[in-house]
């Protein structure tokens, strides 16, 4: 058994065979051709370039019903490339001035172009060079014939190893019978892990060796999810992995037939699903699943990518425009930098804090360096004004961090204004309610702020005073404890009086064991991993919330957090999914 | 035919974030509806406006100042409908 980690690209695990292709890189040779056999060469070029034009105009539209205009749009581009009159021409020039075969003046031309596009400040420009290596590719493999590679014959256990694949390929690849990829090069970022992830297919990017490593046929298992590829398993990781894999199986059938009703009670009540995402390409499984917008945008993943440099203000707004372009017209709730200032490299922040968690974090990290800061905010303001952008301050305590951040707030508009820079003055901001002291005052806290956002993993942390991975006190960790429950209650009540909407965005929202209190708490809106909702608003249409309230009331006054799940786990047992599911089935019919 | 005169015209980019990516593919695939020779001029750098490499690696953001030049037998309609369509913001609904 050979075990072979990489990054976790697309999540899920698939048990298969292995089919080698492109073991390695893409060789190209340079050919000198006499004089007389450049016209053919170049006829040779352009036969090439129609067949790639025939194979890219079919996956981008086999992609535009298969996963959605957004990803369709990424072969537009590489078609608009490839029928580029500069691009086309300049390798046809090079064929007659260096007087080579075609592979090699496409393969030039490219990495010129490539080089040329990475000097580019804007980083979004900057990213098209992969367009350009993607369509090079394409244009040497139609050269050489070997634009398909056929698997048709394959069985229905097929793991793509490869050293790299273009997003097309993936595509044509995924609705083959292909069930995972397994990728030497590539990344979490990369058009093709953004395509395996639509398409539900497992795939590990990043795994030094393993085109070397594998043969065809060989056993193999693709763990997506932990960034895993495991080469000739031996009988009990095969157990292992196909019991996880059956368990995700029946998961996703039980509840694909849901994805796309409204999450809303046998009542009539609705309950708003929105997904929390780290990377912005995770919005695209918030689409897929069915999210009502982002009530969780953890922007530290801009600044963690970016060490040790600072991510400009350009590069906030773009990220923030395209969050907005794509789950439009739904609203995305970016949340400001929650780390320790150890984690921005470059500055070191850091005083080695003795206790970092009741530390320099959050909201007053943003507070205490607002020189380092200012950049993002500015950058929230301006995507403010382009769509339903809000902003989350995170680990608030008290009521003095509101009013502080709306004056930098207040000062960064009048900047704006200053600039003549598009903004948003009135942009929404609300705090997370994830330290007891500001769910005690939360009263206090909904007259400052336009909405709140419980987050529990936090707030059960420091009420309890429990570190979740200490295994020796982890125990402790209990959503349902009474004092949680009365702090949610008292912030939801806060909320109302003030007429502000709050959410809930930790991971007991997503716990359909504690999905229906949290309703009858009088919860409207649930952010979770995008995955999981489909089965909370399984949960969800089989409640009724007319028959929660008594159970609300008892759980409010149940001792410890023992009963209450007891409690909880027999209410369900009597209401229970059964009738979830009997519920949503013949709707989707 | 008329004799081939040379339309030009200075336009400002004026959509939040340039000629990025969608917007460059909108003004090539428009573009690429006339018989007229397009090009764009930014900072003495000229390129076709026919084509998306040329277009991007202008890397013209909000607030560049292109040369227009439109030259052909419907250079008239072409100008007209690039201005068109950098004025309306690529449709991008800012």
């Amino acid at each position: 058994m050979q075990v072979l980690e990489g990054m976790a690209g697309a999540p899920g695990v698939a048990i298969g065979r292995a089919i080698c292709i492109g073991g390695e890189r893409d060789e190209v040779y340079r050919f000198p051709l006499p004089e007389t056999q450049i016209d053919a060469e170049i006829e040779r070029l352009y036969a090439a370039k129609d067949q790639a034009v025939k194979d890219l105009e079919t996956t981008r539209d086999r992609a535009a019903t298969q996963l959605g205009r957004e990803l369709a749009a990424i072969f537009e581009a590489h078609l608009l490339v490839l029928v580029d009159p500069q691009f086309l021409g300049a390798i046809e020039s090079r064929i007659r001035s260096d007087l080579v075969n075609a592979e090699w003046a496409v393969d030039r031309t490219s990495k010129e172009l490539q080089d040329r596009f990475e000097t580019l400040e804007v980083e979004h420009l900057r990213a098209r060079s992969e367009d350009v290596r993607d369509v090079a590719r394409h244009l040497i493999r139609a050269l050489a014939g070997i634009a398909h590679h056929e698997i048709s014959e394959l069985g229905g256990d097929a793991v793509i190893v490869a050293y790299d694949l273009t997003p097309s390929e993936a595509v044509r690849l995924g609705r083959e019978r292909v069930i995972a990829f397994a990728l030497e090069r590539g990344g979490l970022t990369s058009h093709t892990t953004i395509i395996a992830r639509s398409l539900n297919i497992p795939l590990v990017a990043g795994l030094a060796g393993v085109s070397e490593a594998a043969t065809d046929a060989d056993p193999v298992i693709v763990d997506g999810s932990r960034g895993r590829v495991v080469l000739h398993p031996t009988a009990a990781a095969l157990a292992e992995y196909e019991a996880i894999r059956h368990q995700r199986e029946q998961r996703e059938r039980a509840f694909s037939h849901i994805r796309s009703l409204p999450a809303v009670t046998r009542d009539g009540v609705a309950v708003d699903l929105l997904a929390n995402i780290d990377l912005p390409e995770e919005i695209h499984d918030a689409v897929r699943f069915g999210a009502q917008g982002v009530g969780l945008y953890r922007s530290e993943f801009l600044f963690i990518e970016r060490s040790p440099e600072l991510p400009t203000e350009e590069d906030h707004l773009a990220t923030y425009q395209q969050l907005l372009d794509v789950i439009r017209p739904h609203p995305v709730v970016v949340r400001t930098f929650d780390l320790g200032g150890r984690k921005l490299a470059r500055e070191m922040l850091e005083s080695a804090e003795e206790n970092p968690v009741l530390g320099l974090r959050g909201i007053r990290l943003t507070l205490a360096r607002p020189d380092i800061f200012r950049s993002q905010i500015r950058a929230l303001c301006r995507a403010g004004a382009y769509g339903d952008l809000r902003i989350m301050l995170p680990l608030v305590s008290s009521l003095e961090e509101v009013l502080r951040f709306k004056e930098i707030f207040r000062d960064v508009v009048a900047e704006l204004e200053a600039e003549g820079l598009e903004h948003n003055p009135q942009l929404k901001i609300g705090v997370m309610i994830e330290v007891p002291s500001a769910a005690m005052i939360a009263d206090t806290l909904a007259r400052e702020v336009d909405f709140f956002s419980i987050g529990t993993n936090d707030l059960i942390q420091y009420s309890m005073a429990v570190d979740r991975s200490n295994e020796q006190v982890s125990y402790l960790y209990r959503p349902v404890h009474p004092a949680i429950l009365r702090m949610i209650r008292f912030t939801v009540e806060s909320a109302d009086a003030a007429g502000i909407p709050v959410s809930l965005c930790g991971e007991m929202g997503a716990d359909p064991r504690f999905t229906p209190l949290l309703a009858a708490l009088g919860l409207r809106s649930l952010s979770v991993t995008p995955r999981v909702i489909p089965e909370v608003k399984g949960v969800i249409r089989g409640l009724a919330l007319g028959d929660w309230e008594e159970a609300r009331e008892t759980c409010l006054m149940l001792s410890t957090a023992g009963e209450v799940e007891s409690y909880l786990a027999s209410r369900i047992a009597e209401t229970g999914f059964q009738e979830a599911q009997e519920v949503s089935e013949p709707v989707s019919g | 035919m008329a004799d081939p005169v040379v339309v030009e015209r200075e336009v400002e980019i004026v959509n939040r974030l340039g000629l990025h990516a969608r917007a460059a593919a909108k003004l090539v695939h428009l573009t690429g509806r006339f018989r007229s020779d397009v090009t764009l001029e930014m900072n003495g750098e000229r390129v076709d406006a026919k084509s998306i490499l040329g277009v991007l690696l202008l890397a013209a953001a909000q607030g560049s100042k292109l040369r227009l030049h439109c030259e052909g037998a419907d250079e008239e309609e072409a100008m007209a409908a690039v201005c068109g369509l950098i004025a309306g913001r690529f449709d991008e609904g800012e």
